[in-house]
């Protein structure tokens, strides 16, 4: 039997329909994996941060106080690749980053970055460990766990670097050793100061504590 | 103690470690002077306390203080330092009650004195060194007594 012509054109509707079908799956497959197979687990972030910052630390054309400036820039660079602080200061702040403007996130970053340098920086380049492993790596939603075990004098010390997922990848935003959480600590620290002294307080007395780190920097 | 609370906690290995350790010291490594367990046999201490017991029993911690040259502690860890003494293995030597305190509070300052640096770094570290101490205190805690619930 002939197929008539309004046949014909219901036909190639529907042709065109299973076409247009078949090529928006294509296009919601591909859209949707292209990133999901781009994106770098957390492990993977992670890992050449750590590399590169203990080449950092063991160059020795970057050792000495004479080099000290340029190599705490480089260190800094280096865990600004990897490290989320603004999410580590807004954690920390908790309900007190929702009540201050953009401009006060902004400078209490880069006072909370500063002191974390000061404090710390020292500390990490004098920690000469043996080697590191990466042992454990916890993914639920867009937050992540990945345990490393730092072997220094015989000893094994876990520590546990905690990720959220952000436009940038898997950021850490907090570290555990034996427990002891970095961003919780210092949350109860400013939640102390706090609740007898304004945002602005605070403030003063992180940008106090930084110049006390670079007088006897100079000293 | 630590044999005395591993085996409280169910820990029976590392009793076994902890018991292991004091024959290979009372007979190699002077009487406990040493650690021999360690340096010849690499067996590695494994620490327990009463406080640590007591957690792992659902006892919460109650209210964290201070005490002078011990350190940190709460109600729980006090009340469990007290049960560890009454273990000590000093209670079994013909010991008056200050010279039994003595040996402990000389233990305690000649194990701060190894770590000098820490107090420093703590003020350096920290804003306020009284909270930051007090929270990574009851964090540890909670990280030993959760691990020993695993």
């Amino acid at each position: 039997m002939m197929i008539t012509h309004e046949k014909k054109i219901e036909k190639g509707m529907k042709a065109i329909q299973l076409t247009c079908m078949f090529v928006w799956v294509v296009f919601c497959f591909v859209a949707l994996a292209v990133p999901v197979l781009a994106a770098k687990g957390p492990t993977e972030t992670i890992k050449p941060v750590l590399e590169d910052l203990t080449k950092l630390l063991n160059n020795l054309e970057l050792q000495g106080n004479v080099h000290r400036d340029e190599r705490r820039q480089k260190i800094m660079n280096t865990i600004k690749a990897g490290f989320d602080f603004q999410e580590m200061c807004k954690r920390v702040l908790g309900r007190t980053w929702l009540e201050i403007n953009q401009s006060e996130k902004e400078h209490f970053t880069e006072l909370m970055t500063k002191l974390l340098e000061n404090a710390y920086i020292g500390k990490l380049e004098d920690y000469h460990y043996k080697k590191m492993e990466y042992v454990e790596e916890k993914v639920q939603d867009d937050r992540a766990q990945v345990t490393t075990l730092v072997e220094k004098d015989d000893v094994k010390l876990p520590v546990h670097y905690i990720f959220q997922l952000t436009p940038r990848g898997w950021m850490v935003y907090d570290i555990n050793i034996e427990g002891v959480s970095l961003v919780r600590n210092y949350m109860e620290q400013f939640r102390s100061i706090l609740r007898t002294d304004s945002f602005a307080g605070l403030v003063k007395i992180i940008e106090e504590k930084n110049k006390t780190f670079e007088k006897s920097g100079k000293d | 103690m630590s044999l005395l609370n591993n085996l409280l906690q169910g820990r029976f290995e590392d009793a076994w470690v902890v018991l292991e350790r004091f024959l290979i010291n009372t007979t190699l490594g002077v009487y406990g002077f040493g650690d021999a367990a360690t340096t010849a046999f690499d067996i590695h201490p494994r620490p327990a306390d009463f406080g640590q017991t007591l957690g792992v029993y659902g006892f919460g911690a109650g209210i964290y203080f201070f005490w002078p040259v011990i350190g940190p502690s709460n109600i729980r860890d006090s009340l469990g330092a007290v049960a560890d003494l009454s273990v000590h293995p000093t209670n079994f030597l013909d010991w008056e009650i200050s010279e039994r305190a003595g040996y402990y509070m000389g233990n305690k300052i000649n194990s701060m004195s190894l770590n000098p640096s820490v107090y420093e770094d703590v003020k350096k570290f920290s804003l306020d060194p009284y909270v930051a101490t007090r929270q990574a205190y009851s964090e540890y805690r909670h990280d030993q007594i959760d691990k020993q619930k695993r």
